[in-house]
């Protein structure tokens, strides 16, 4: 648990509004994240936490600063590189649970693997997951024939199903009731543990945030330890 | 399968957005239409064109030798040399000239053959138009008309008709006597083309020396049949070995050049028309998928979430402008070949055929090269390039736009 694998240099990131007007929303972030670690992000509504979660895992380009993974600068890479590092490294699991309606549930959680590599081993691991998610039995259901609850431990598989080195969550439990965020949080938890996946949890719950490694509050654009 | 074809798939068979959505039935529909229409118009005009062109090198002769000053003065000498020549099947000296006919009191314009009868019939084969009468048969003092001809001058089997000659006399009074003969209907023509029909008469080529005060042995023109119709330039060059300088030849491409002509272009301007149907679909099909690049929005940015690169979201909705336009181009590929052979098999009358126009059946001729796989090639790159456009800018979208947005 010592190895450095992700790490933010002097970040800046600010979005341009009307003319000439610019919103800082992250100011000269640094920060390290080591293998294994589960990083929790707490701050109140718009002080950019989604914006850091996207830089962070390529998703969105900052304004200033690094983003450096394995040593690397992210944003050296081409979309073919960076493409491929988003699907055999990192994994997204969103607020909303982002399924492709067209795709039955193991579907889903397989795109992954067939976007990597085409090869009949895809199907036996995400059979694995839906088991150890606990939908088994839902196997062939589609997005629209499954609950919000149901939706998020798929779309959490989804994200593990490439066995990824960093885990980016944004709020996965947002939309939730309380006891059905705290199963799916319980259960995320557990999986990631289990795997040794290093994850970066944005969450507005102070419970689960008491229940990460390490947690920073992003604040005025700055982050700050708690 | 690779996830770009699966993801496809899985796009083109929704309910929703898919195939079976509005605007890509329509893009369907519309190639569907012009590689149909394409197909069965140029089958049918190639058939047309075949069918004139069987016509014309089945009845009249191949190569027609005549003289650049006046006539050809002892054919005999050049007939026998000529039928000894490889690939020559029939020569016979055939004599024509524009004349007048008189038949009681109606007058018109013609155009007279003077024939060998002997061997008249080896270089054409208006022996099968005959209605009445035969060329073999034609006596001295007779004539063959036409069917139209016929009709314009109320003139049967066994009439009399006048011929006038535009070779005429000045009498020492000063007036014009044109030099006539008058000469039994021996029996009647019907090729079905109206202009022949209208205007042709055949007599013994001593009648027409007669009338035009010509040498015996003397003829406009020589006709020679070939037994291979595509090689008759060959012939020529190995014929005019053994003519004098003065006599020059053409075939039956040469007489014919501005019918095939205007037929090959008519067959352009008629393919470039109906292709403006496909590339109207092809538009449809750009419509088609900006709208679907517009629904997906969502799913393009999860994708590229989950790592699909640039190039494999454009993969995707290429795919999806190929199912379009491969489902369009074979359905209209198949109705246009099951309507040929429809049109091939039930032969189709054409209203007031026959008589108006020299056939009665609607002629089809299907043709795989160039034809078909130019249709089918064509509608196929448009699609290929209508749909790029949109499948471009949908592999550029911003992935957080999209997933933010929603
Ligand atoms: N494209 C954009 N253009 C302008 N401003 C933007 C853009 N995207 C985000 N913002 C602003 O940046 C700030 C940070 O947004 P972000 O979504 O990162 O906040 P957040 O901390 O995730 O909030 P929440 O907890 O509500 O999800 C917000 O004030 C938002 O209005
Ligand atoms: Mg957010």
């Amino acid at each position: 648990m010592n190895e450095k694998i992700i790490e933010l240099r002097n970040l800046h990131k600010s979005y341009e509004i009307g003319k000439n007007k610019q919103l800082e929303v992250l100011k000269n972030i640094t920060l390290e994240v080591k293998q294994g670690e589960v990083v929790g992000i707490v701050g109140v509504s718009g002080s950019g936490k989604s914006t850091l979660l996207h830089i962070m895992g390529s998703l969105d380009h900052p304004t200033a600063g690094q983003v450096i993974y394995k040593n690397e600068d992210l944003y050296q890479y081409n979309d073919e590189v960076l493409s491929n590092i988003r699907n055999s490294n990192f994994g997204f699991v969103f607020q909303f649970h982002y399924l492709i309606n067209e795709l039955t549930a193991l579907e889903n959680i397989v795109l992954p693997a067939m976007i990597l590599k085409n090869s009949p081993k895809n199907y036996e691991k995400g059979r694995t997951l839906l088991k150890e998610v606990g939908l088994y039995d839902r196997i062939d259901h589609y997005p629209n024939e499954l609950s919000g609850g149901e939706l998020q431990r798929i779309a959490i598989a989804r994200a593990l199903v490439n066995a990824p080195n960093i885990v980016f969550a944004d709020e996965p439990t947002g939309e939730l009731d309380n006891e059905n965020s705290e199963k799916v949080f319980e259960m995320f938890l557990d999986i990631v543990k289990k795997h040794g996946t290093t994850v970066i949890f944005v969450t507005h719950n102070k419970e689960f945030a008491e229940k990460m490694d390490i947690t920073y509050r992003l604040h005025y654009g700055k982050l700050e330890g708690i | 399968m690779k996830y770009q074809r699966f993801l496809a798939n899985k796009f083109f068979k929704s309910k929703k957005h898919g195939f079976l959505s509005f605007v890509s039935i329509i893009s369907i529909v519309g190639i569907i239409v012009g590689v149909f229409a394409l197909i069965v118009v140029l089958s049918v005009m190639n058939g047309f064109s075949s069918d004139l062109q069987e016509k014309i090198i089945g009845t009249r002769a191949h190569i027609y030798i005549s003289s650049m000053f006046g006539g050809i003065n002892n054919y005999e000498k050049y007939i026998p040399e000529i039928q000894s020549i490889k690939g020559v099947l029939g020569v016979s000296p055939v004599s024509s000239s524009e004349i007048m006919i008189k038949a009681g009191d109606s007058v018109t314009g013609g155009i007279l053959f003077g024939i060998d009868k002997a061997s008249f019939e080896e270089v054409t084969s208006i022996e099968k138009y005959m209605l009445t009468g035969g060329i073999k048969e034609i006596e001295q003092d007779e004539v063959i008309i036409g069917s139209e001809l016929s009709l314009a001058l109320s003139s049967s089997i066994g009439n009399d008709i006048t011929i006038i000659s535009p070779n005429v006399k000045i009498l020492p009074n000063g007036s014009l006597l044109p030099k006539t003969i008058k000469l039994k209907v021996g029996g009647i023509i019907k090729t079905g083309m109206y202009e022949y029909d209208k205007s042709f008469l055949y007599t013994t080529l001593e009648n027409f020396n007669y009338l035009f005060d010509a040498k015996k042995s003397s003829t406009t023109s020589i006709y020679v049949k070939v037994k291979n119709v595509y090689k008759t330039k060959e012939l020529m060059k190995k014929i005019q070995k053994k003519l004098p300088d003065n006599l020059f030849m053409r075939d039956w491409i040469d007489m014919n050049h501005n019918l095939f002509t205007a037929l090959h272009t008519e067959k352009f301007v008629m393919g470039l028309i109906l292709f403006v149907i496909i590339l109207v679909a092809g538009i449809n099909i750009i419509v088609t998928i900006v709208m679907l690049v517009q629904e997906k929005k969502k799913e393009i940015g999860i994708l590229r979430s989950l790592g699909v690169t640039q190039k494999g979201i454009r993969k995707i909705f290429l795919l999806q402008g190929i199912y379009i336009g491969g489902l369009g181009t074979a359905i209209g590929a198949i109705l246009g070949v099951l309507t040929c052979v429809a049109i091939k098999v039930f032969h189709i009358q054409i209203p007031g055929g026959g008589s108006v126009y020299y056939i009665s059946v609607l002629p089809v001729q299907f043709e795989l090269f160039p034809d078909f796989v130019l249709i089918v090639a064509g509608a196929m790159i448009i699609t290929i390039i209508f749909s790029l456009i949109p499948a471009n800018w949908a592999g550029k979208l911003d992935p957080i736009r999209a997933i933010r947005y929603e």
